[in-house]
């Protein structure tokens, strides 16, 4: 029974550093995963749940130097409405719009998705695209870890039973970026993604001189696809260069059959989200 | 008149809307107990021990019940009473209910339930029913594992085939379907200090769950009073199955003499309460060189589950609905219900038809192509009309709007406009348009004549208000704002006068079930026949109080009129003050039996139904070529119900009716592993459709009235769900050139047929 834990509220981010030091405590921010896995038995209730909602320090979005700091419990309506975050990421606006109903996207946060750690999350995709930094806090101080380097499997991740991922960081790209955002679900609201892609393009004169693709729910973790970065770097985006990368994309993920879908269906897909994601790039290009 | 045809606001909108405590869920009674349910972890086994040891140490436990405590006889009466109401030894799927703990808190039963300790010896289960159809090892049914075997046999159907110009055959499947009703089953039992026990709960059918209770407690139904709350959605899913949960709650508040609540959690009422049968179905047609429907041969089985329950009458209509809305000489149809070790299946809006019609409307686009005849054009040469015979014998001598319907549909779709099949939407998407067909015979028909009756009370007060009571039920489709319209109309009052009384079985007697769109035409008629004493009273008083014969006296919108010198009226409430003052009478008790129908079940033959409603519909949806997703853009769904006399809240059942075929086409199903476990049993993973998915439905009401019906109205609530999944795999036919023949139309199976056909 849920009612049989500890509910502990700090006021502050050093109260929760003391507690989690000290006890095993499940970290609680919009509960939209952890009640729902309690309730229907899938979680044993913690004896300790520590809960972030009187802390709205970690709800802040802000920009510091050239780089914009994403509070952990930034929930994704503040994403969707952040303006600093529409201008300079708006496949990661893309990505939250997308995520379940009104009522989840007023309380789950960006935090939790990460921590979460599906590979179907999706705001992560778009996270790892720009190599987004995690800043985790422990009593002691805190460390900084790569998105791509702080997931380790479904529901696996490197923090620490002492640690709280208190911010995310994302370097703004220089020049003129190019971003997409693609998923498939089971109905169009509401859906956990079958498939997803993000992308990142940088050109520079027209060449690309950066590129960064994700692929989500297409393996134990989201991906990138290398192989489609390799295609793309030192080239001029255009239809061929596209078809090709559509192509690469389906070797680089490892999807499974679930609930939701199946594999070989899961990896065609890969290849017309990319497409379609690289094809929109263009048409802004051009546009 | 004044009260049919209006669109008035339904009568429990505003308690609807703001929320307002009248569901069982809200109901808290002095010293009420909480009872959890213990199910099979098996999907196949015997039960060696229950063991509650562990749970009994839990604070505020009151108890174990099981079939030891049941005191008249162990069983859940439907049909062939061959479903426990607690498991004894033997359990057949998983889920099955075996007993319920009980406790002072819903939170303290919910831990003693994790407590109790379950010995079971497993058996291999029986999962596939055509598998388990004659299955030689395994039997969980009778010798052969067949509930029941139906057929219908007219004319020759090899000298027919043989005759044809063309003849398609294919093999089509349909899923399991769950009814996803917003309010999960419960049930409060409360025993009263003379004997008697009053159940409250979500249901259908009170008559049946009295039926139930009374058979567990081994109490005369005098003695069971069974009142319906609030019901939040139902589509079937509350026909049956509220008897077992309200046994559940009865028992143990029999032994423990305190009122006990169970409600089902979400979870629990997917794995245990009924579905829509999965189907199966091998579908020969053919058709003359003029279009004509010359022969169909089907072998239809429906999945039933662990036990009968609904299945023999479900299969029922289905054989009968087998051919769809045509003329047919030459047919030969054999339909079973077959026993597996899954959760037992039963009525969900359409009633065993749906799936059969799901390939019989495949199989008419299929012969239109091969013959090169415009589909519509194909149904319009074949359509039933009035004088018509059915292919099972019926002869149909009025009110068959089929073909009107069928016309309305195309008319308003622009069918014959679009010449260009080669139409893409603006994002590149592949236009489609499908046509589907249907038909439903209105209430039980012969294959429950039986319960063919409704009764009603009417009491007019002298304040010139009006309380009414059924036996049928309110479950959201709108009936008490229907049948309050047809009081209304009788008694020449205002709607707003008229109210419903909660469907209670101690006030009406038994009047079967709230089923098979049955209940404006036969409660209706009830009580219009109750309102015959008041309104005589009320006819009477007018005719002395405005000095002319009782025969001349008109009642509308609240006033007595002379027919010949209209300047002569008087209020009804004035009339009926003064009735109340003389002490006439102004309560009245009415009763309706249905038509007489007949089923000859050797041959398949008979008047099946008293009257069919009539339905068309076009689905317009574009396909994505790439991902093979569907969108559906528009669904036109035409209906002939006879009299609309609620034409909103007809539209209201067409709309819901067509979102809920949309998810049976498209998303919904149930995946049960290789024990016989549901894997999906939350709407994360059974997924229907969401306000983004549904498409603009144009509802079209045909009216051709049903003489014996309530101002000419009959049932249809049901049919709109019917053709709607038939219509989207035609359109993806029309749009991409892939038949899909298999039940939820997913955009991987879509993608798969995409690919072979392009090969």
């Amino acid at each position: 029974m849920l009612s049989d834990s500890e509910v502990i509220v700090p006021k502050n981010i050093d109260e929760i550093l003391e507690v989690i030091s000290k006890k095993k405590a499940a970290v609680i921010a919009g509960g939209t995963d952890l009640l729902v896995r309690i309730k229907s038995g899938i979680t044993p209730p913690p004896k300790v749940i520590v809960a972030l909602d009187k802390i709205s320090s970690l709800h802040k979005i802000a920009k510091k130097g050239n780089r914009v700091i994403i509070g952990a419990s930034a929930t994704y309506n503040e994403i969707l409405h952040s303006e600093l975050i529409r201008d300079n990421f708006p496949h990661l606006v893309g990505a939250a719009a997308e995520v379940g109903s009104p009522q989840i996207r007023s309380r789950g946060t960006i935090g939790g998705n990460i921590v979460n750690a599906s590979p179907a999350g999706d705001s992560i995709p778009p996270l790892y695209t720009l190599g987004a930094e995690l800043v985790l806090r422990c009593i002691n101080g805190e460390r900084r870890v790569r998105i791509d380097k702080f997931i380790k499997g479904p529901g696996k991740t490197v923090l620490r039973k002492n640690e709280l991922l208190t911010a995310i960081e994302i370097e703004i790209p220089r020049g003129k970026p190019y971003y997409f955002f693609k998923r498939l679900g089971t109905r169009r609201a509401l859906a956990v993604a079958k498939v997803s892609a993000a992308g990142y393009i940088g050109i520079d004169k027209g060449i690309v001189e950066k590129a960064k693709i994700a692929l989500g729910a297409v393996g134990p973790t989201v991906v990138y696809s290398h192989s489609v970065e390799k295609i793309l770097l030192g080239k001029k985006l255009c239809e061929g260069i596209i078809s090709s990368s559509a192509e690469v994309s389906k070797a680089d993920c490892n999807p499974i059959d679930d609930i939701r879908s199946e594999a070989n269906y899961r990896r065609e897909m890969v290849g017309v989200l990319v497409r379609r994601g690289l094809t929109k790039i263009l048409e802004e290009i051009d546009g | 008149m004044s009260a049919i045809g209006k669109s008035v606001a339904r009568a429990e909108g505003e308690e609807r809307v703001t929320g307002k405590g009248t569901f069982v869920a809200d109901i808290k009674l002095p010293s009420m107990l909480y009872a959890s349910v213990i199910r099979s972890p098996i999907a196949h086994g015997d039960i060696i021990e229950v063991d509650d040891s562990r749970a009994s140490k839990i604070k505020g436990y009151k108890g174990i019940f099981t079939y030891r405590d049941i005191l008249g006889e162990n069983v859940i009466p439907v049909v062939f009473r061959d479903q426990p109401c607690f498991a004894e030894k033997r359990v057949n799927y998983y889920g099955e209910p075996i007993g319920v703990v009980v406790a002072d808190s819903k939170s303290a039963a919910d831990m003693a339930l994790s407590r109790v300790n379950i010995d079971y010896r497993e058996l291999e289960p029986l999962l596939d029913p055509l598998k388990a159809r004659g299955n030689e090892r395994i039997k969980i049914y009778g010798e052969d594992n067949i509930f029941k075997h139906l057929k219908v046999r007219n004319g020759d159907i090899e000298k027919a085939f043989a005759e044809c110009e063309v003849v398609i055959e294919d093999i089509y499947t349909t899923p399991y379907q769950e009814h996803a009703y917003i309010e999960t089953q419960g049930m409060v039992a409360n025993p009263l200090p003379d004997g008697t026990m009053e159940i409250y709960g979500s249901m259908q059918c009170p008559f049946y769950v009295r039926e139930a209770v009374a058979a567990v407690l081994d109490l005369p139904f005098s003695k069971v009073r069974v009142v319906q709350t609030s019901t939040g959605g139902a589509f079937g899913g509350k026909e049956d199955v509220p008897s077992l949960v309200a046994c559940q709650a009865a028992i143990p508040a029999y032994h423990l003499k305190r009122p006990v609540k169970l409600i089902y959690s979400r979870d629990e009422d997917i794995i245990s309460m009924s579905k829509r049968h999965p189907g199966w179905i091998r579908y020969k047609s053919g058709a003359d060189s003029n279009g004509v429907l010359k022969a169909v041969e089907v072998e239809y089985i429906i999945d039933g589950g662990a036990y009968s329950t609904l299945s023999p009458v479900v299969l029922w209509r289905g054989t009968v609905h087998a051919v769809g809305p045509y003329r047919c000489e030459n047919v030969k149809v054999d339909t079973y219900a077959v026993a597996t070790n899954k959760v037992p299946c039963g009525a969900f809006r359409g009633f065993g038809s749906p799936q059969v019609l799901f390939a019989a409307e495949s199989q008419m686009d299929r012969l239109a192509e091969k013959l090169n005849i415009d589909p519509a054009e194909f149904r319009l040469k074949n359509i039933l009309r009035t004088n018509d015979t059915t292919p099972f014998g019926q002869k149909l001598s009025w009110s068959v709007g089929a073909e009107e319907a069928l016309m309305r549909v195309l008319e308003k779709s622009d069918w014959k406009k679009r010449k260009d099949k080669n139409e893409y939407a603006p994002d590149g998407k592949k236009i489609g348009y499908g046509l589907s067909s249907v038909f439903y015979g209105v209430g039980l028909g012969a294959g429950g004549k039986h319960l063919a009756r409704t009764g009603a009370r009417v009491m007019v007060e002298g304040d010139g208000s009006v309380s009414f009571s059924v036996g049928t039920t309110e479950m959201g489709q709108g009936m008490r704002t229907v049948l309050a319209q047809i009081v209304a109309e009788e008694l020449g009052l205002p709607y707003e006068n008229i109210r419903m009384i909660p469907t209670d079985t101690s006030r009406v007697p038994d009047s079967g079930p709230t089923v098979a769109s049955r209940a404006t035409t036969m409660s209706g008629r009830a009580l219009i026949d109750a309102c015959g004493k008041p309104r005589n009273s009320i006819l009477t008083e007018a005719a002395r109080m405005l000095g002319v014969e009782k025969h001349q006296v008109i009642l509308k919108d609240g006033m007595a009129f002379s027919r010949v010198d209209k300047d002569k009226q008087i209020s009804v409430m004035e009339v009926i003050n003064s009735c109340f003052a003389k002490r006439m009478p102004l309560s009245g008790e009415g009763w309706y039996v249905s038509p007489e129908t007949s089923w000859d079940e050797r041959r398949g033959f008979g008047d099946a139904y008293v009257t069919y409603a009539w339905s068309s519909n076009v689905a317009v949806i574009a396909v994505d070529m790439d991902t093979g997703e569907i969108e559906v853009l528009k669904i036109y769904s035409s209906h002939d119900v006879g009299k609309a006399i609620n034409p909103s809240l007809v539209e209201g059942q067409i709309e819901g009716g067509v979102i809920q075929g949309l998810g049976y086409a498209l998303t919904e199903n149930i995946i049960t592993d290789k024990k016989g476990r549901l894997m999906n049993t939350e709407f994360a993973t059974y997924i229907i459709p969401t306000a983004a998915d549904v498409p603009s439905v144009k509802p079209i009401i045909v009216e051709h009235p049903y003489p014996e019906g309530p101002y000419g109205a009959r049932g249809f609530g049901e049919q709109p769900l019917m053709g709607v999944a038939p219509a989207v795999a035609n359109a993806v036919r029309d749009a991409v050139g892939v038949r899909i023949s298999n039940l939820p139309i997913t955009p991987e199976k879509v993608w798969k047929a995409l690919r072979k056909y392009e090969d």
